[in-house]
């Protein structure tokens, strides 16, 4: 499975043009994961996808306080930027620590281009179709996270620490998960 | 004679005996009973540590008047509140920070911040 085909399905049948692009994206994954499976991943690559997913989940949640007026949505955006601002920083400090310096990786390039096309998408929404498209991205989007990390990154580093902080930062990512299904059911 | 007299001493050292048991038995019963009772009235301080996203230990058993001390190891900020009336009970703990309160009634409890962070404090019956 394609990591980042994670359009919610409402977004699919709303929106024609995103369809299309979802679809183009959806085929651009499936080649980017081609090669990842081919790709050995390396502590510089995981230090690169550490910091742009947090960033990307940062720089989300910035639009979702602009955008939305839902107090349930606005306090997790909230959290977003305060917690994955946390996670950011000690990854920063450890990969500093480590001298390793972030390259970026084909899953690096994957996870910016959807995002890109996911905040597009966000700045025409307003009121409740803003934040569906928000919270579902945020579920999809903290699933694959979690599958990636799990998955392909504890796996690979070949530095304790790394791996260690890998570890320690799934617990957040998983509370993260479970609170933005919890608004889902509410919104 | 001095056969009855010396049989007289017997029984009257087996009765000291008895009654030397007896009493010694009786207030074993009453030292013991204080003992516990004063155990069940002495006040407790409970740690949580709050790390990895979730309290440790999850559930406490706890007598009203315990102390419970949170204290966050987290890298983000997190904090308590009740969950029947949603009254919060600390600030937003940062790194570090600990946060104090004294058990009044249960309380099933989480963090505002992080909903899926559950905990749970039960009252312990007096026995
Ligand atoms: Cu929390």
């Amino acid at each position: 499975m394609p990591l980042l085909i994670i359009k919610p399905l409402a977004n699919l049948r709303n929106n024609l043009i995103f369809t299309i692009s979802t679809f183009a994206l959806l085929i651009g994954c499936a080649n980017a994961n081609e090669i990842q499976q081919a790709e050995i991943i390396t502590d510089a690559n995981i230090a690169a996808i550490v910091v742009g997913a947090n960033n990307i989940d940062i720089s989300a949640g910035k639009i979702a306080l602009e955008h939305s007026e839902n107090t349930l949505v606005k306090n997790f955006a909230e959290r977003m930027i305060t917690d994955h601002n946390a996670v950011l920083d000690s990854a920063i400090a450890l990969v500093t620590k480590l001298g390793v310096t972030p390259v970026n990786n084909s899953l690096v390039a994957t996870l910016a281009a959807q995002s890109t096309n996911h905040e597009a998408n966000l700045q025409s929404l307003s009121g409740n179709a803003f934040d569906k498209s928000y919270i579902g991205h945020e579920v999809a989007y903290h699933q694959a996270v979690i599958g990636v990390i799990e998955n392909q990154l504890i796996p690979a580093a070949q530095n304790n620490e790394l791996k260690a902080l890998l570890v320690s930062v799934l617990p957040a990512f998983r509370a993260h998960l479970a609170h933005c299904q919890m608004i889902q059911q509410q919104i | 004679m001095s056969f009855v007299n010396e049989h007289h001493a017997i029984i009257k050292t087996i009765n000291f005996k008895i009654l030397f048991w007896m009493v010694s038995g009786l207030l074993y019963l009453i030292v013991q009973n204080v003992e516990s009772a004063e155990n069940s009235f002495k006040l407790t301080q409970h740690n949580v540590e709050i790390s990895g996203f979730a309290f440790v230990p999850k559930k406490l058993e706890v007598k009203p008047g315990d102390t419970i001390t949170w204290v966050n190891k987290d890298i983000v900020p997190h904090n308590i509140v009740e969950s029947i009336d949603q009254s919060v009970i600390s600030p937003d703990l940062a790194t570090g920070e600990t946060y104090t309160f004294v058990v009044k009634k249960p309380m099933v409890y989480h963090c505002g911040l992080h909903p899926s962070m559950k905990g749970k404090l039960s009252l312990t019956l007096v026995p």
